[in-house]
């Protein structure tokens, strides 16, 4: 479904990421784990279009690098930003009516799609007109993945869905996660947090200064000892 | 004698200048308000709208109608052309850029010939309709329907999706790429609708004064047209018509009155210093201006959510 050769991104001097390709096979959930500062979210910017890029971005056979941002969402690939970055003054169902931009829909169509993610997150829905910017962080990250959802990705990008958050609320986004992932959809899922990663994802690459070190499927690199020690504490 | 009062040129004049503020006021919360790009040099576009039609109807010697329809148009063109340091420019840089351009813009009508130098432009013709001419009372009920029309627009557009995309430009310009939003297109496009609001402002202002030169679009009219929407209320139109009536007419019920008090020459800079003042408070106490979303209501239950959350220890995520 997606294939990155040997892409690169420089920041004047320096070099976020170095020839890193990479694969998303259609229904698959694949990580991309590496520590602050490897290159992740560089990599994720430049698959959505955000910051310009060298080398290739092939998605259902189409070239993506140099496509503008808002295209790029327009073939189906969503991301959720690392931060979350809801819209703070916005309520919780205006936030996700906001999500659908891209598509033409009636109020109606709508209104169904955003029962659906309150059945996702049941926790948005006793809150669905609270202001964005006063729900906890646990509860921002539903938001921003309800966001996201809301677009009907084909290729959902999520960018350190774990951030800042404590242990149990964690869980309990990447169970949702692991929901999305088993109706279907193609899951690229990018996380400092190897564990929680490996835990939902099919496969993982590691990035070390945006270089790929080691890709393997997700049971292999949770067992192999270099992994383990760097990641999996 | 209320009917005296009422067709008092003196009066009228002072209504038919606070619409025209009113059209620069709704023009620049689109940008600032509803798109949020904040601009320092509304005037400029002030200036382009009141200088092409002077120029078309007295140089080129078109019909004041043609010269009025096509200086709206032709600020359309520049105001989009002017908006494209938005697409690099953010906040403070983009206020100190609009600025900028605002200042040059003005320093080109002081010193081209096509635009009268110094000495400006004058004899700009009154409009006619149906062999009649638009005077006094006549050209402010034109205005009037100028004025509704125009928040009728500003209404439609921004409870469509063109004023959905300029809110979440507003609220998250990297995050509206990343919806499908084409950012670049919305921030051309609201600066071409609100630098076109202020280019009708501008021409119908030439034909009303019939003299114009570079005085009157400088820096003190875009910095008093921002206090006037930023204390009415960023993205509410209620909030502009309130905003600038205000301050509008705050100078002029001052003049009116002569109070002994006040150096009457002065007034302008009192005014500016006002301006000043109520600014800094409206930041301190109503960010989101009078009419502003957010306003204390919804502040005083972010707080109770507050409360909740905190009461509600237990809860974690
Ligand atoms: N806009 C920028 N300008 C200059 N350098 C940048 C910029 N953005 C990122 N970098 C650099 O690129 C490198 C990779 O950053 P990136 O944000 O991709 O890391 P990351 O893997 O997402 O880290 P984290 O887990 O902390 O989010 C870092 O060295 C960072 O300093
Ligand atoms: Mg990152």
């Amino acid at each position: 479904m997606l294939q990155i050769k040997n892409l690169n991104v420089s920041y004047g001097s320096i070099h976020a990421v170095r020839n890193l390709s990479l694969e998303v096979q259609e229904g698959e959930a694949v990580a991309l784990i590496g520590a602050n500062g490897a290159g992740k979210t560089t990599t994720v910017n430049a698959i959505s279009g955000t910051i310009p890029s060298k080398g290739s971005i092939i998605y259902q056979g189409k070239e993506l690098n140099g496509l503008a941002a808002h295209k790029v969402v327009k073939e189906g690939i969503v991301m959720v930003p690392e931060g979350r970055r809801i819209f703070p003054k916005l309520s919780v169902v205006n936030n996700l009516i906001m999500g659908a931009y891209a598509r033409k829909t009636s109020k109606k169509e709508l209104q169904q799609e955003i029962e659906k993610i309150f059945v996702l997150f049941p926790r948005l829905a006793e809150r669905r007109s609270q202001m964005a910017g006063t729900l906890s962080g646990g509860e921002q990250q539903m938001l921003a993945v309800g966001r996201a959802m809301m677009a009907k990705p084909k290729l959902l990008i999520l960018d350190e869905p774990s951030m800042g958050l404590a242990p149990i609320v964690v869980k309990s986004i990447f169970s949702t996660i692991n929901r999305i992932k088993q109706e279907g959809l193609t899951i690229l899922l990018i996380e400092q947090n190897a564990t929680m990663a490996l835990s939902v994802a099919d496969r993982g690459y590691v990035l070390e200064n945006g270089e790929i070190r080691f890709h393997d499927t997700a049971k292999n690199l949770r067992e192999q000892d270099v992994v383990k020690k760097a990641y999996l504490g | 004698m209320v009917l005296e009062a009422l067709f008092n040129p003196y009066y009228v004049d002072i209504v038919v200048f606070l619409i025209i503020y009113i059209l620069l006021g709704l023009g620049l919360n689109l940008i600032t308000g509803y798109a949020g790009q904040v601009s320092l040099g509304h005037a400029a576009f002030f200036g382009i709208g009141a200088y092409s039609s002077a120029i078309l109807s007295v140089k080129a010697d078109l019909n004041p109608w043609l010269a009025i329809t096509l200086a709206i148009v032709i600020t359309f063109v520049i105001s989009a052309i002017l908006g494209l340091p938005s697409l690099r420019v953010r906040e403070d840089f983009l206020a100190i850029t609009t600025l900028g351009m605002g200042l040059i813009i003005q320093s080109f009508f002081k010193n081209s010939s096509i635009t009268g130098g110094a000495y400006g432009i004058d004899s700009i013709p009154t409009p006619s309709l149906f062999g009649m001419k638009l005077e006094n009372m006549s050209y402010l009920i034109f205005l009037l329907i100028v004025m509704l029309i125009g928040i009728y627009a500003v209404r439609r557009m921004t409870q469509s999706r063109i004023g959905r995309a300029w809110m979440v430009i507003r609220e998250d310009d990297i995050v509206a790429q990343s919806m499908g939003i084409n950012t670049t297109y919305y921030k051309v496009l609201v600066f071409a609708i609100g630098g076109a609001y202020a280019g009708a402002a501008g021409a119908l202002f030439a034909h009303k004064v019939s003299f114009i030169s570079s005085d009157s679009f400088g820096f003190a009219v875009s910095a008093t047209l921002l206090s006037m929407v930023v204390i009415g209320g960023l993205g509410s139109i209620r909030g502009t018509l309130f905003g600038v009536s205000v301050l509008y007419l705050l100078p002029e019920f001052f003049r009116l009155f002569q109070f002994t008090f006040i150096d009457m020459n002065y007034l302008d800079m009192y005014k500016m210093m006002i301006y000043g003042l109520l600014m800094v408070l409206m930041m301190r106490y109503r960010p989101n201006g009078i009419f502003g979303k957010k306003g204390a209501k919804k502040v005083m239950t972010k707080r109770l959510h507050k409360k909740k959350a905190v009461k509600g220890g237990e809860h974690i995520a």
